[in-house]
């Protein structure tokens, strides 16, 4: 900042000098340029003085500007203030990207995705407890419920929880998906809803057939391996 | 506040808010561990590492659990982290035939597709070859004693799933040939 007095400018020009950090040189400038100015007005109306006596005074009783610049200099020091910068700016950036992540945490916690699966309730016949946990490496299998529908359909609801960190949930792969009389069905399961930790998927099952009496779901991957039997309801025309 | 304070007080902040990145992208600082993690969450292993293979986009890691041996990529992510991508696929060595192999086509992010052809010979003295579309022949690089890799761009490049046509060749300690097998 310059004023209209060049010895002022001289002065903190001088001072300035012994900065290393130059960041600080402009807050610096600032202070000293309000503070030599506050003097000699302050001189000028209490003292009655003229503003070259008042400037002679104050630039008298500040002292050498290179001692003053030596001492602000340590108090500004090059490697805390770089350093301090350096990592605030960090910060900013890295604290952002964090905010993101945390934002989209939250909002699957408070408002989770859910996709509808196409359970039609005034075709559901039948819901089924199946009821069983399975444990496989960090994860584990909720097989809650089956929904029967009088069309053919079924849908086998599972809950997963996974304990990795970060969580990571893939769908299960049956090795087979097959009723009493050996017919196969679709054996992927189709996540449709996300909570924190957790996944829920079904598994949709279509044309199954009316003479079947139940359904086996068969994991057997890498030595791990599980099945579940699943009874059929007798079906009954919708429109009967 | 000094200024030293204020500083320990950032560069705090700063590693807390490091560690959550790091913990949220899935970033880990080995390429074992990535691969462990990839491991508990598809139910495979724990397998043994056979081999790795670094590729234009991270590494692929061949490793035997039982009777499976199964190639999984690595992405490494800012030059400091290994990040799991996704298990390529899965052999099983229990078959009858001399020579089993499996082979698939993989895209990269900049969209260029590369081949990975990984096999298993009971014979150890086998050698495999592969004969590309172009006509061009590349020998696979044994590892271990009977586990055979390798891996190529593709000439077919996206907007296809095109395969390029290869011939798997394998012979025997004699150089005759006893497994050939073409794929289109």
């Amino acid at each position: 900042m310059q004023t209209k007095d060049p010895e002022i400018n001289d002065f903190i020009k001088e001072l300035l000098r012994e900065i290393r950090f130059f960041p600080a040189k402009k807050e610096i400038e600032q202070e000293y340029s309000d503070h030599l100015e506050d003097k000699i007005r302050d001189l000028i109306i209490e003292e009655r003085m003229t503003r070259e006596e008042a400037l002679f005074i104050t630039l008298e009783e500040m002292g050498d500007p290179r001692e003053i610049g030596k001492a602000l200099n340590e108090v500004h020091n090059p490697f805390l203030g770089w350093a301090l910068l350096v990592s605030r700016g960090l910060l900013i950036v890295f604290g952002a990207f964090a905010l993101h992540l945390l934002i989209s945490f939250s909002s699957e916690l408070l408002f989770h995705s859910t996709r509808d699966i196409g359970i039609e309730e005034d075709l559901v016949i039948s819901e089924i407890p199946i009821d069983r946990e399975i444990e496989m490496d960090a994860t584990t299998y909720y097989f809650d419920r089956a929904v029967i529908q009088n069309n053919g359909e079924a849908f086998i609801l599972i809950e997963t929880l996974s304990y990795t960190r970060p969580p990571r949930i893939r769908g299960l792969f049956f090795t087979s998906v097959q009723d009493n009389l050996g017919n196969t069905y679709y054996d992927l399961t189709i996540p449709y809803r996300s909570r924190i930790f957790r996944k829920d998927l079904v598994l949709p099952l279509k044309n199954i057939a009316e003479e079947a009496e139940f359904l086996t779901l068969e994991f057997d991957r890498y030595n791990r391996a599980f099945e579940i039997n699943l009874p059929l309801p007798e079906r009954r025309d919708p429109y009967e | 506040m000094n200024k030293k304070k204020k500083l320990i007080l950032q560069i705090l902040l700063l590693l807390i808010i490091l560690l959550f990145i790091i913990s949220q992208q899935q970033l880990f600082f080995t390429w074992e561990s990535a691969y462990r993690h990839v491991e508990r969450y598809i139910h495979f292993g724990p397998a043994t590492e056979l081999h790795t293979v670094d590729n234009p986009e991270g590494r692929y890691i061949i490793a035997a659990y039982d009777v499976w041996i199964a190639v999984f990529h690595l992405d490494q992510r800012y030059g400091l982290f290994y990040t799991p991508r996704s298990m390529l696929g899965d052999l099983n060595v229990k078959k009858d035939d001399n020579i089993a192999f499996e082979t698939v086509h993989y895209y990269f992010a900049d969209n260029e597709m590369h081949y990975v052809l990984w096999a298993y010979a009971k014979d150890p003295d086998t050698s495999l070859e592969v004969k590309r579309s172009d006509g061009s022949t590349v020998m696979m690089e044994p590892f271990g004693e009977n586990i055979y890799f390798a891996h190529w761009p593709s000439e077919d490049q996206v907007s296809t799933v095109a395969i390029d046509p290869i011939v798997i060749r394998g012979y025997d300690g004699s150089g005759e040939l006893i497994q050939e097998k073409e794929f289109e």
